[in-house]
């Protein structure tokens, strides 16, 4: 008989990032069959995301996939990912992946199957051409961005005022000048319909996904030796295949927003490195002054600009 | 457990805790606790329920609603309102049932500033009900407008729901936003005619008392002194909008801010007026927000039971005709919304509901506006309707659900006939953003 | 005894009084925020964080002085049609319900906020706020309309209530 999995994601279904994992579900199903199969139920409307943490650890679900910055709070280490410069596939290969093994377990008490869809890289958005310094990058005093977590910081270095707007409003707060621009992902921003009002776009992007697939660690542990391996197998593939599809939907959506009239501002030479260096140097201090134990082996596995 | 069943355990459930006058709030987290043990299982599930929980309310969206409270209360015991509407009165004279359709009026305007369909109603309620229980207005002619036109918020843009069904569907936000307009004024005229058609068949129900004419010198004096300063509310709440100052949520602390300095103004800023604003503001506040806490995560017991997604995959499994099927999703949309939030009914719905809109055909925009109509209405249509709720909180003292319901059925018979003419005159919604393309 | 009572009484209102509080400082806490962003001024980076919090501090504030002014919206038309005993008995049924209901999930809420303390759980939103506040509030409110009820049941003041309405 087959083994039932009971999988929740931090994404409502028709979302873009929640139709990778559905990808995902499909084919590890397919490789699982007569093993396991992995039964999708549904996204915030069966789990708050905020709370899919503890329901991966208390066994209510057996899998959750979503972004780590949920239980940045609880488990710091998720900023080596924020922060990371490679692919999970290189991440993987330098030891990485087993050291964020060890800190879901520590930290979540979960078992780490996966680190899917990376490459994806965040930008930030403007409705209005911003000031340039004399060195060729971007001077954002005075301009107000939407505040998230992961940005706060760098935001702040780079001079602009934070505020808090909840997404069903960013729309209107975008058309009214409420706010002059957001941090988000290349992919996804069209989503919304926020390219109405966001013309411009800064290059280079910073940041990259953190998004996982983890298990109740005891449902992992009761798998047959068989099951294990199948997942395994599946995620690992998965973490190629996802990166290759978002290469090609990065490529598409950058396309597709400049023949739509996005400016792309791009920051060059020494200029491109100091913007970088302020956005990554954010990331890695929060998971520096976390106390973490994993902070020099994480960033040699990760980060290698 | 099969999907009937579950439904079964958890909607009956919950209908016969509330029948039997349990209050709404415990009810619901009665049943959650059945449901957690039987589908969950055990205290983790319990744990997991509390956790959920307690993320539920601790949110931004949801600010408007206690701080347009506080603004139509404060509004009220400073004596404001009573100055606007005798001036009114002077300026109107006679019409019966005036301030019903002011109601109607004045909630159109303000939904086209507020995106919130239970922040207009909490405003609305606290706003108009004192001042038409005073003036002799029956109970129904009060509360129904109120509930009608509270619920327009959220078809005339702006309109959060919009943007949330428009993202969750892929359906153009802003073509979606504009195409909201005209069916949220065809239902306002709706509205007025529905006012119109209950007072000649119940005069009593409505006072037409008649006020002297006053001479034009009056009437301009009146207006000036008592109307035109309660521009500024309108300025602090559209005007930041407009201007890039504020979100419509930051706007509504603004629209309180208006109403304290223009009671300061009046020299009518009582400490007696702001303990009971904030009194009666709260007492609302914490009745709406504990039942979003016990309904929420109520939904989410469905959503995990599999009675929601087994509900919906058989509803729309039936090889039939686009109308047929239209019409199966509105009803799959109308008991739901008997029970659930209306955010989590589009996660629920949308991945199914999309593909078919797809297949049949049918315009996505035009459904776009159809499935919000069929929302507001689920806000107003019992048991679980969270208009209904709240109008029990700011209607007259000793209100029944049962009065609220009836209160609202008219106005929900518009909505309904409203959507059988999208469906026969789809331009009705398509034309204007076809215009802007 | 009667010193007790007292106390208990003043924790009730002051509960409500501190949530009707909460209220009017996020209304100020908003209008400082804007007013500074607009101006130019570095705006008040706690004060979305803060304002999400006073929402359940009102709720869970309010709850338990809600119930003892019979302020929680509940269906009474159908059972008003059974006869005296009948309607009684199942009324009080429905309070020991809530009572064992509210008392039960307060009791696991205070649970969770001394796990959440114990893991060291932060709530990273505008601000970093202690995973243990939302769960502390949730178990007060809850532990707290249990004893009101309670109240309820011993004053034998059953009868569903009509205190609410802004015209009370
Ligand atoms: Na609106
Ligand atoms: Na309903």
């Amino acid at each position: 008989e087959e083994i039932e999995i009971k999988a929740v994601t931090a994404f409502p279904k028709p979302v873009e990032f929640a139709k990778s994992f559905a990808r995902f579900v499909e084919k590890a199903n397919e490789m699982g069959e007569g093993v396991f199969q992995i039964n999708y139920m549904g996204g915030p409307e069966v789990i708050p995301p905020p709370q899919q943490a503890q329901a991966i650890r208390r066994g209510v679900i057996d899998m959750q996939y979503g972004p780590g910055t949920y239980y940045l709070g609880e488990m710091p280490e998720v900023d080596a990912w924020v922060g990371s410069t490679v692919s999970a596939m290189e991440g993987r290969e330098k030891g990485g992946f087993a050291i964020m093994q060890e800190v879901y377990k520590e930290g979540l008490g979960a078992y780490l199957l996966a680190h899917i869809d990376t490459g994806v890289d965040f930008h930030i958005y403007l409705t209005e051409e911003p000031e340039r310094t004399a060195d060729g990058g971007v001077d954002l005093t005075g301009l107000k961005l939407r505040s998230q977590p992961i940005y706060r910081e760098f935001f702040d270095t780079l001079g602009a005022t934070t505020v808090s707007v909840p997404v069903p409003e960013v729309y209107t707060a975008l058309e009214r000048g409420v706010v002059d621009g957001i941090g988000w992902p290349l992919v996804g921003i069209t989503d919304l319909s926020w390219d109405e009002f966001l013309k411009y776009r800064i290059d280079p992007p910073f940041f990259q996904t953190d998004l996982a697939i983890m298990m109740n660690a005891e449902k992992w542990a009761e798998l047959p030796e068989e099951a294990r391996e199948i997942l395994t197998k599946a995620a690992i593939e998965y973490e190629k295949e996802s990166y290759d599809h978002y290469q090609t939907v990065i490529k598409e959506t950058d396309e597709a927003v400049r023949a739509d009239g996005m400016q792309v501002i791009d920051i060059t030479g020494d200029a491109r490195q100091a913007y970088l260096d302020e956005a990554f140097a954010t990331a890695w201090k929060r998971l520096k002054d976390s106390g973490s134990a994993h902070y020099d082996d994480l960033r040699d596995a990760y980060y290698d600009r | 457990m099969d999907w009937p069943q579950a439904a079964v355990l958890l909607l009956g459930g919950i209908v016969v805790l509330m029948a039997l006058g349990v209050p709404v709030a415990f009810a619901f987290l009665t049943i959650n606790i059945v449901g957690v043990l039987v589908f969950m299982g055990g205290m983790a599930g319990i744990d997991q329920l509390v956790d959920n929980a307690s993320g539920t309310v601790t949110t931004f969206t949801l600010v408007p609603v206690p701080l347009f409270m506080i603004m139509g209360e404060l509004f009220f015991h400073t004596g404001l309102a009573m100055r606007v509407f005798d001036a009114l009165d002077k300026c109107l004279g006679g019409v019966r049932g005036r301030l019903s359709y002011l109601t109607v009026g004045g909630g159109t305007l303000f939904a086209t500033l507020s995106g919130s369909s239970m922040a207009n109603t909490a405003m609305l309620g606290s706003l108009m009900t004192p001042e038409m229980l005073k003036r002799g207005y029956k109970k129904h002619m009060i509360m129904g407008p109120i509930l009608a036109t509270g619920g327009l918020a959220m078809i005339i843009p702006p309109s959060t729901l919009a943007v949330l069904l428009g993202s969750l569907a892929r359906i153009d936000v802003g073509a979606l936003l504009i195409a909201g307009i005209v069916p949220g004024l065809i239902l306002a005229v709706l509205y007025v005619v529905t006012i119109r058609i209950l007072i000649a068949r119940d005069p009593d129900a409505a006072p037409g008392y008649a006020t002297e004419r006053a001479s034009l010198s009056e009437i301009i004096r009146a207006f000036a002194v008592n109307v035109l300063p309660m521009g500024l509310i309108v300025f602090s709440v559209i005007g930041l909008i407009l201007l890039g100052w504020a979100t419509p949520t930051e706007s509504a602390a603004f629209g309180v801010l208006s109403v304290v300095v223009l009671a300061i103004c009046y020299r009518a800023l009582t400490w007696d007026a702001i303990v009971k604003s904030l009194t009666e503001s709260l007492a609302v506040t914490a009745m709406m927000f504990l039942i979003i806490l016990g309904s929420s995560t109520f939904s989410q017991v469905l959503a995990f039971s599999g009675a929601t997604s087994g509900l919906l995959s058989w509803a729309t499994s039936f090889d039939v005709g686009p109308h047929v099927m239209l019409f199966a999703m509105l009803l799959t949309l109308i008991v739901l919304g008997m029970f659930m939030d209306q955010l989590s009914m589009m996660m629920l719905t949308l991945p199914i509901f999309m593909p078919l809109i797809q297949s049949l055909g049918l315009d996505p925009i035009w459904f776009g506006v159809v499935m919000l109509l069929a929302l507001e209405l689920s806000l107003a249509t019992p048991p679980f309707g969270m208009l209904l709720f709240l109008m029990v909180g700011v209607g007259p003292p000793g209100t029944t659900l049962g009065e609220v319901a009836r209160a609202a059925a008219p106005y929900i018979a518009c909505t309904l006939l409203l959507i059988l003419l999208l469906v026969l005159v789809p331009e009705i919604a398509l034309f204007l953003p076809n215009l802007m393309n | 005894m009667r010193a007790l009572i007292r106390c208990y009484d003043a924790l009730i209102i002051g509960f409500a009084v501190a949530g009707a509080a909460t209220l009017a400082v996020s209304t100020a806490l908003i209008v400082a925020d804007v007013l500074l962003r607009n101006f130019g001024l570095q705006p008040l980076r706690f004060a979305s964080a803060l304002v999400e919090y006073a929402m359940l501090a009102a709720t869970m504030g309010g709850a338990p002085w809600l119930v003892r002014r019979k302020g929680h919206v509940a269906v009474g038309s159908l059972i008003e049609q059974l006869p005296g005993p009948a309607y009684r008995t199942i009324l009080v049924s429905g309070m020991i319900l809530s009572l064992g209901v509210c008392a039960f999930l307060g009791w696991r809420a205070m649970l969770l906020a001394a796990d959440a303390i114990d893991r060291g759980a932060v709530d990273i939103r505008s601000i970093d706020v202690p995973g243990w506040v939302a769960y502390a509030l949730l178990s007060l409110g809850l532990i707290l309309c249990a004893t009101e009820f309670l109240r309820l049941l011993i004053l034998g003041r059953t009868a569903l209530g009509n205190q609410h309405g802004s015209g009370a």
